[in-house]
């Protein structure tokens, strides 16, 4: 027996509470109008994401001048599965003095990566959206997150 | 398939994350694990990132798009990047592989017939008319994270 998938939009603090628990994501830039993806460790603050870097690497702060940041959790047995994304631009915090940039620093980003990653940014996000796309849920069950009513395209 | 099962050959150097460089074979044989990826797409300037589920027809990556969405009119001719990855929480390794190209949406007949063999998870709400997009792996390049404290 298949029931036929619904799709559904997330409320913001459903998509928060998605964010809160991940640790990696990926981000998508444009560098030279081609888009790039990069998976990223974060720590979010509500809607706000948080990563390290080495520096020099293609995530310099021309490059995260607009950014689209993904986090998604997928079951592919029950043909379930969900996808918050976070628009908005990258800061560079490594070394601000204003209370912000001390604050997100003090943030724990576990990086996985060897090197040192010298360079912080925060994503200031401009637009959160998250869908949630399978079997009909409870509302509420779906990772502890809420989900809103309403439907939206998907793709 | 760790790193430990590669050749030698097929790992390179170091990149500046410090992670190793893939081959163009370990890419297509991480690619082959098939699933799900991400499309990073540009709509008016901007970057938009979707996961979709996809499989591989030879060398390419083949995926669906249900029709007059955001990402089916974004991946018209346009040059689009596709990501796979996969991390373990608890060793902190991981792979990251993207490719990068114009993709195409499959048309021929006989080339769509042969895409309904493809393992591809059918999303789309019932009745729902979809696209068969291909991307090329021309342009591939992958990275792995091996953490050294977990090596013998």
């Amino acid at each position: 027996m298949t029931t036929s998938p619904v799709l559904e939009t997330l409320s913001r603090n459903g998509c928060e509470a998605l964010l809160a628990g991940g640790s990696v994501g990926r981000l998508a830039v444009v560098v030279g109008e081609q888009p790039h993806i990069v998976p990223v460790n974060y720590v979010a603050d509500g809607p706000t994401i948080v990563f390290r870097t080495a520096p020099d690497t293609i995530l310099t702060e021309a490059a995260l001048a607009r950014v689209a940041f993904e986090v998604d959790g997928i079951d592919e047995h029950r043909r379930a599965g969900w996808s918050v994304s976070v628009h908005g631009y990258g800061r560079d915090i490594t070394t601000g003095v204003d209370d912000e940039s001390r604050r997100l620093r003090d943030l724990c980003v576990d990086c996985w990566a060897p090197d040192e990653r010298a360079q912080w940014f925060e994503i200031v996000p401009d637009a959160v959206t998250g869908r949630y796309l399978g079997p009909p849920t409870r509302r509420g069950r779906m990772s502890g997150a809420s989900l809103d009513g309403g439907t939206a395209e998907f793709g | 398939m760790g790193v430990d099962d590669m050749a030698d050959d097929q790992i390179t150097l170091t990149d500046k994350n410090g992670m190793l460089t893939l081959s163009r074979d370990a890419c297509l044989r991480y690619l082959g694990r098939t699933g799900v990826g991400r499309v990073a797409v540009t709509v008016g300037a901007l970057p938009a990132i979707f996961p979709v589920n996809y499989a591989m027809k030879g060398d390419d990556v083949v995926f669906r798009t249900a029709q007059g969405t955001k990402l089916d009119a974004a991946v018209r001719n346009a040059v689009v990047a596709f990501e796979v990855d996969h991390s373990d929480r608890m060793s902190h390794t991981g792979w990251s592989v993207m490719i990068l190209g114009p993709a195409r949406a499959i048309t021929d007949p006989g080339e769509l017939a042969d895409t309904d063999l493809l393992p591809l998870t059918r999303w789309a709400r019932a009745g729902g008319a979809e696209s068969t997009v291909c991307i090329s792996t021309d342009l591939v390049s992958g990275r792995e994270l091996v953490n050294l404290r977990y090596q013998t």
